[in-house]
């Protein structure tokens, strides 16, 4: 007897290959678009873009009174010739971007049509390629996924790639994933943000149900030097039961814990669960804006091209 | 809408019901559906939940089909009927009322009697009554049919069926419709005897329920006891009328005595006037029909009397008649009654009577005597009567007149006498104490034979004997004194006898003395047979008297289905209640004689109440007006409702499996 008499739930096929993560059109847009950070960091080596440590770059940032031990070569001697003060010249100092994609990879993930999990898949791959493509470092994380026996795979993690050679890299460990696991939000997030190697923008893709809460989890990396995108993936099924079939009597079980719901799927039950839906998202929004994290809802209905050129684009995270 | 087991249904329903919500809750087959997270669902349950408990419930469309299912199959349970009445328990008694009246074709248009109406709806009733259903225990109801006398066709029985044939069985009458003694017979059936009780006999009062068209005879004069009830079903129509035949008499002219005159009387008990033909027939050959509309007054009533039919007396010309005839009067046209319309008559032939006259002193009597159309009359003196008797040679004389003869016997042979003076020898007449003097007549009975167009009132008698009667005397006149003539009926022996002699009195100068001597003669010697004797009432009793040595009696009423007869030591053969009008035919054999011999006796319905067929919407019982209830020809019985409860849910399940199978698919 299979264990879902009505069929398996909606997932979409795996990908096999990194063209088919992201096909070569869409590359080709991707490359104009950068990953935009609202902070300005310091990294490891120059990179190309401005950071709010001063330093050596040619970029003329401010003068501040010169103090003993500064380095005497940032000393303005014109300054000092017309004001016989010693003034320091500071200059913003260019520093290369660092990229985390977290990604969920939980069996909550696993479901919808299409599957949360291909669509986040493909939306950390666009999000690598625009990172490799402008020399950012480039690192991706995931959890709840499971090995190949089935079993927990714990926190899966790619890290420190740059430049666009490391695109099929990239592709092939995002191939490798697969979800299917439980809800390890909040450790991974903990054993992200102890093993925290320098600033950057971080993004985490995930449906954020977790029955533990999400407020722990952001919380161990909230307010560490990310600039944090919570980008919550909702499936259509998700946001519009009933439009998709959700109807009369039902036992819903869940993907990751086998937990069990009876119900009775009539107007009120729905009524019911789009508030809660409403009510859940509405707390993860005012936590990411109380701890300045960028919160996207993302209906994975949505057209990944769309998705990239415009609709993340205007929510500030590429441009 | 009745139930028959409300209570059994009842209680099913009350388990079932809850028992499917229970189980509708514990064991609904749900779709098994995987999704991200129980978390929103359960949140939103437990949110809707909180808000309506029984939210699944309200929409769920299964389940309420399926309840709705059950609460047809418990509906079904209770056995539910259509409408007719409330349902009663304790003991129920149907008084159907079977008299004349009841046959009249009124009852609905399809012409039933109002009978056969009554049967059906007292058949509904037991159904209504009964809840003997499937699972009930039933009332007890008892049957009463009664016309003239009552016929319990069922004690009180719990059987539905025992109900329904004892009402089955009941047949049509032409009888007088009388509740007096059925109500009696009722009760003697709810009255409970227990030998152990000090208080005597107790008594169950029973609901009784009266079919009838309302025209019972002695309803007003019954009393309903403490804790009884009267229902009263009103059967026929209260507007039909009917015309009918009150009284029919026929007479041989004393001076014609080949012809026959017949007289009829015809009442009219509506209120409005009428006119009717009137056929006479003779022997079934019509004979006379008059010769216009004999027209019948209105019924009128009066204040303290009641209603009085208004009535119109005919006389057909006399017909030429010696030999025997069954004279049948006819009323032309259709009425409510039938019964009424026609009276029938039998009649003797002409006779000559032989006459002996014992007592050679009575000149006044011998002249009388022979001044009447005798076939012959001899004179005797007592020594020559004595010897007659002695050599059996009495069976010449079809009368012996004995005047104040003084006879050396020691009882009168079988034979037919008419007396005058002292008592002959006979053991029911027994002479004492002194003659009484200046006697008058104190009381008589004018309905007797004898005492046609005998009035007296003028009679002054100054001796008369006093007797001792004993069995078999009737008293016809009597005084102050002890009875003056009577009618001895000692089986072979038939007397009047008069206690004083005519000479001791004024009787010989009064026409009645006449009169009163030829209707005694006519009378013995025509064995009892006056023409207006010939014919009887249904519900009475007929008796005929047969010649000695007669055998093999039997009667064949109407309807043609031959009865034997016993016949008794005084030579009579009796039969009855008479059920139907119309000719009875009495038949028996001599010895000797290779046919059998036969004589008629017509039964006719002159009763006046069952002439008023108009049926009553309200009756008297004692000071209580009971309304009818008016019974109609529905047609149909009681309907149940429980199969068509049963289609219904059974056609529901079919929609609920539908139903299923589509949410199942879909789901």
């Amino acid at each position: 007897m299979t264990r879902f008499p009505d069929g398996p739930p909606p997932r979409s096929e795996r990908p096999t290959s990194v063209d088919q993560l992201i096909d070569s059109r869409l590359m080709a847009r991707l490359d104009h678009l950068d990953v935009v950070s609202r902070k300005i960091f310091s990294g490891r080596v120059q990179g190309e873009r401005r950071s709010k440590r001063r330093g050596q770059s040619v970029e003329f940032a401010d003068f501040r009174p010169y103090v003993a031990g500064d380095d005497l070569r940032f000393v303005d001697w014109n300054i000092y010739g017309r004001l016989d003060r010693l003034f320091l010249k500071i200059f913003l100092e260019e520093e290369d971007l660092s990229l985390h994609v977290v990604l969920d990879a939980s069996a909550s993930m696993n479901w919808g049509d299409p599957s949360k999990f291909e669509f986040a898949r493909r939306l950390a791959m666009a999000l690598g390629y625009i990172g490799l493509t402008n020399q950012n470092r480039v690192s991706m994380s995931a959890f709840g996924g499971i090995d190949r026996d089935g079993n927990p795979a714990g926190l899966q993690r790619l890290s420190n790639l740059r430049g666009r050679r490391r695109t099929h890299e990239v592709g092939k460990w995002l191939i490798d994933l697969e979800p299917g696991g439980g809800d390890e939000f909040e450790n991974a997030m903990k054993t992200i943000a102890l093993s925290r190697q320098g600033r950057g923008v971080m993004v985490v893709i995930s449906d954020f149900l977790h029955k533990g809460g999400f407020e722990t989890g952001l919380r161990y990396i909230a307010g560490r030097g990310y600039d944090v995108f919570a980008m919550q993936l909702l499936s259509p099924q998700e946001i519009d039961p009933l439009a998709h079939g959700m109807s009369g009597d039902l036992r819903l079980v869940d993907l990751e814990d086998d937990d069990q719901a009876e119900v009775t799927v009539n107007a009120a039950v729905l009524r019911g669960y789009k508030d809660r839906l409403d009510t859940w998202c509405g707390r993860l929004r005012d936590f990411c804006i109380r701890r300045s994290i960028m919160h996207m809802i993302v209906d994975t209905g949505m057209d990944l091209d769309t998705l990239m050129l415009d609709y993340l684009r205007r929510r500030g995270l590429l441009r | 809408m009745s139930w028959l087991t409300p209570l059994f249904g009842g209680i099913v329903l009350a388990v079932v019901v809850p028992s499917l919500v229970a189980l509708y809750f514990l064991r609904l087959r749900r779709t098994e559906r995987a999704i991200p997270s129980t978390m929103l669902w359960k949140r939103s349950v437990e949110d809707v939940r909180a808000n309506a408990p029984f939210q699944r419930l309200r929409m769920n469309l299964l389940l309420l089909l399926q309840i709705l299912l059950l609460v047809l199959l418990g509906i079904a349970l209770m056995q539910p009927r259509l409408d007719s009445g409330d349902l009663r328990d304790g003991r129920t008694v149907l008084l159907i009322d079977r008299s004349a009246s009841m046959n009249v074709p009124d009852a609905d248009e399809s012409g039933r009697t109002r009978l056969e109406l009554a049967k059906e709806a007292a058949i509904e009733r037991i159904e209504a009554l009964h809840s003997g259903g499937l699972f009930g225990s039933g009332a007890e109801i008892m049957v009463i049919g009664f016309s003239d006398d009552p016929a319990i066709r069922t004690p009180f029985t719990d059987s539905q069926q025992a109900a329904i044939d004892a009402v089955e069985g009941i047949e049509p009458t032409d009888g007088r419709s009388l509740i007096g003694p059925a109500l009696e017979l009722a009760r003697a059936y709810t009255t409970v005897v227990d030998p152990d009780a000090q208080s005597g006999p107790g008594e169950t009062p029973a609901a009784l329920e009266l079919w009838s068209d309302g025209r019972v005879a002695d309803l007003p004069d019954q009393v309903l006891k403490v804790g009884e009830t009267l229902e009263y079903h009103q059967i026929g129509n209260p507007d039909t009328a009917n015309v009918g035949i009150a009284s029919l008499a026929a007479e041989r002219p004393y001076d014609q005595p080949g012809r026959i005159q017949v007289f009829v009387a015809v009442e009219n008990p509506d209120p409005a006037a009428t006119a009717v033909d009137l056929q006479l027939a003779v022997d079934g050959v019509v004979r006379s029909i008059t010769p216009k509309p004999v027209e019948v007054p209105a019924a009128r009533e009066e204040p303290g009397i009641g209603l009085i039919p208004g009535r119109r007396q005919i006389s057909f010309t006399p017909i030429e008649q010696s030999s025997g005839a069954v004279i049948e009067v006819s009323i032309l046209g259709e009425d409510g009654l039938a019964s009424d319309n026609v009276a029938a008559l039998v009649v003797p032939p002409s006779k000559r009577l032989r006459v002996a006259l014992v007592g050679d002193r009575r000149p006044v009597l011998r002249s009388l005597l022979e001044g009447m159309p005798l076939e012959s009359l001899q004179i005797f003196t007592p020594s020559m009567f004595q010897q007659m008797v002695q050599d059996r040679e009495l069976e010449d004389w079809d009368v012996v007149i004995l005047a104040d003869a003084d006879l050396d016997v020691d009882t009168l042979p079988p034979g037919r006498y008419l007396s005058f003076g002292s008592a002959p020898p006979m053991e029911s007449l027994d002479p004492f104490g002194e003659p009484a003097t200046g006697v008058l007549v104190r009381r008589t009975r004018d309905g007797h034979p004898v005492m046609r167009m005998v009035n007296l009132d003028d009679l002054y008698v100054g001796s008369l004997e006093k007797l001792v009667l004993g069995t078999g005397v009737s008293v016809i006149v009597e005084s102050g004194d002890g009875p003056m003539v009577m009618e001895v009926d000692r089986g072979p022996v038939r007397m009047i006898h008069v206690a004083f002699d005519p000479l001791d009195s004024n009787w010989p100068y009064l026409r009645s003395f006449v009169n009163f001597t030829a209707n005694a003669i006519e009378y013995l010697g025509t064995s009892g047979d006056a023409l207006t004797m010939r014919s009887g009432q249904p519900g009475g009793p007929l008796t005929v008297r047969l010649p000695g040595g007669a055998t093999d009696a039997r009667v064949t009423p109407p309807d043609g289905e031959s009865t034997p007869l016993t016949i008794d030591s005084s030579g009579d053969v009796s039969w009855g209640p008479a059920r139907h009008t119309g000719l009875h035919e009495f038949s028996w054999v001599m010895p000797g004689d290779s046919e059998r011999r036969t004589r008629l006796i017509a039964v006719n319905q002159f009763d006046r109440d069952e002439r008023l067929v108009a049926s009553a919407e309200s009756v008297a019982i004692g000071t209580e007006r009971l309304q009818g209830r008016v019974v109609r020809a529905s047609g149909t019985r009681w309907q149940d409702l429980w199969p068509w409860m049963l289609a219904a849910a059974l056609a529901l399940s079919v929609v609920e499996w539908v139903l299923w199978q589509r949410q199942v698919g879909a789901g």
